[in-house]
């Protein structure tokens, strides 16, 4: 390929990049949503800890698992296999994140903190560019009247 | 400026895994923060769809949260296992989808009116993600996983279960294709000032 074609193409790769899909807060919302509903499936009991030793027989195998090179059930026909046996249940464990998640307000609450913080990193992150227009020419002064229709009420009389 | 991580979005992925699967949901809050984003993106170029591109990343997390009581540390990393799941679920929506027309392309999400450069911008990136979409399904995920979602080679490999020359090739191929397609558009498109 050309080096100026491989350029050109490594400009619109880098222009792409700068400017990734928009993240929508109920799609977010959505997987919060999944994340739940398998936690509490899971009914609360902590699982283990400590990585599990190596070499121990998967518990999840994907369809065609013998040549994936990842163990951890990666395949898109993956199917859950015979499980571990599990652990006897405990109570659930107190520890500061679990006093954090309750000050949150649990999963409504942190769901709407995620949208809130994914949003926010997301332009932070990406979004620079497009609102560049939005901002004042250097030197120059606007406002931004939010109560127009209260001026009456603040006028001298 | 990008904003202060807490403490919880600095820790590393498996911690924030096993965090959850311990019962400490909030860790999956981080987890979603840190990759939702990149997995849509990357579904979002291989398929071109939003919906469906939002139901691969939710059924790529979902077998996440359920695998979390079973992951096993210094096995995988949950990125590249992340990726994989979502690859395999485009591929397979891909060709369910076949034979059929290309999908349109996505409107950019922002259309607020702004300066033609923005506009111009956003064109070309149209314009890259439609020949994207017309190359073979296999150079298309290795030249997006590359160039767009920045990974490595030898991760990649990994991704698409096969060896890195043979990602080197794919992403050669996809290139070239790609600059082939993009070539009559070059004018049009102001690419020389891009």
């Amino acid at each position: 390929m050309a080096e100026r074609d491989e350029d050109e193409l490594e400009r619109r790769f880098a222009e792409a990049r700068t400017r990734p899909p928009a993240v929508d807060a109920a799609f977010l919302a959505r997987l919060m949503a999944d994340a739940a509903r398998v936690s509490a499936e899971a009914g609360g009991a902590p699982m283990p800890r400590d990585p599990l030793p190596q070499g121990r027989a998967p518990s999840s195998v994907g369809v065609g698992a013998a040549r994936d090179p990842l163990p951890q059930g990666g395949g898109a026909g993956s199917v859950s296999g015979p499980r571990l046996p599990s652990r006897p249940p405990v109570a659930r464990r107190r520890g500061a994140g679990a006093r954090l998640w309750a000050g949150l307000g649990g999963w409504p609450g942190v769901s709407g903190l995620l949208a809130a913080t994914v949003a926010g990193l997301w332009i932070g992150f990406a979004l620079p560019e497009s609102v560049r227009g939005l901002a004042a020419p250097a030197g120059s002064e606007e406002t931004l009247d939010l109560l127009a229709a209260a001026d009456g009420y603040f006028e001298d009389s | 400026m990008p904003m202060p991580l807490d403490s919880l979005s600095d820790l590393p992925d498996e911690t924030l895994l096993a965090a959850y699967a311990g019962g400490e949901p909030a860790a999956a809050a981080a987890l979603l923060a840190r990759h939702a984003p990149r997995l849509l993106s990357f579904a979002l170029r291989m398929l071109r769809d939003r919906a469906e591109a939002e139901d691969v990343v939710q059924e790529a997390m979902l077998r996440l949260w359920r695998q979390a009581p079973d992951w096993r540390t210094g096995e995988a990393r949950l990125s590249t296992w992340l990726y994989r799941v979502a690859a395999n679920l485009c591929t397979d929506r891909l060709r369910r989808r076949r034979p059929g027309p290309l999908h349109a392309v996505e409107e950019p999400a922002d259309d607020r009116p702004g300066v033609v450069a923005e506009m111009m911008a956003a064109e070309r990136i149209a314009a890259l993600e439609a020949a994207l979409a017309r190359l073979p399904e296999r150079q298309r995920q290795a030249v997006v996983l590359r160039h767009l979602e920045g990974l490595a080679n030898p991760e990649i490999a990994v991704i698409m279960d096969v060896g890195v020359e043979a990602v080197e090739s794919l992403t050669a191929r996809g290139k070239r294709a790609l600059a082939a397609l993009l070539a009559g558009r070059r004018d049009e498109l102001g690419f020389e000032h891009g």
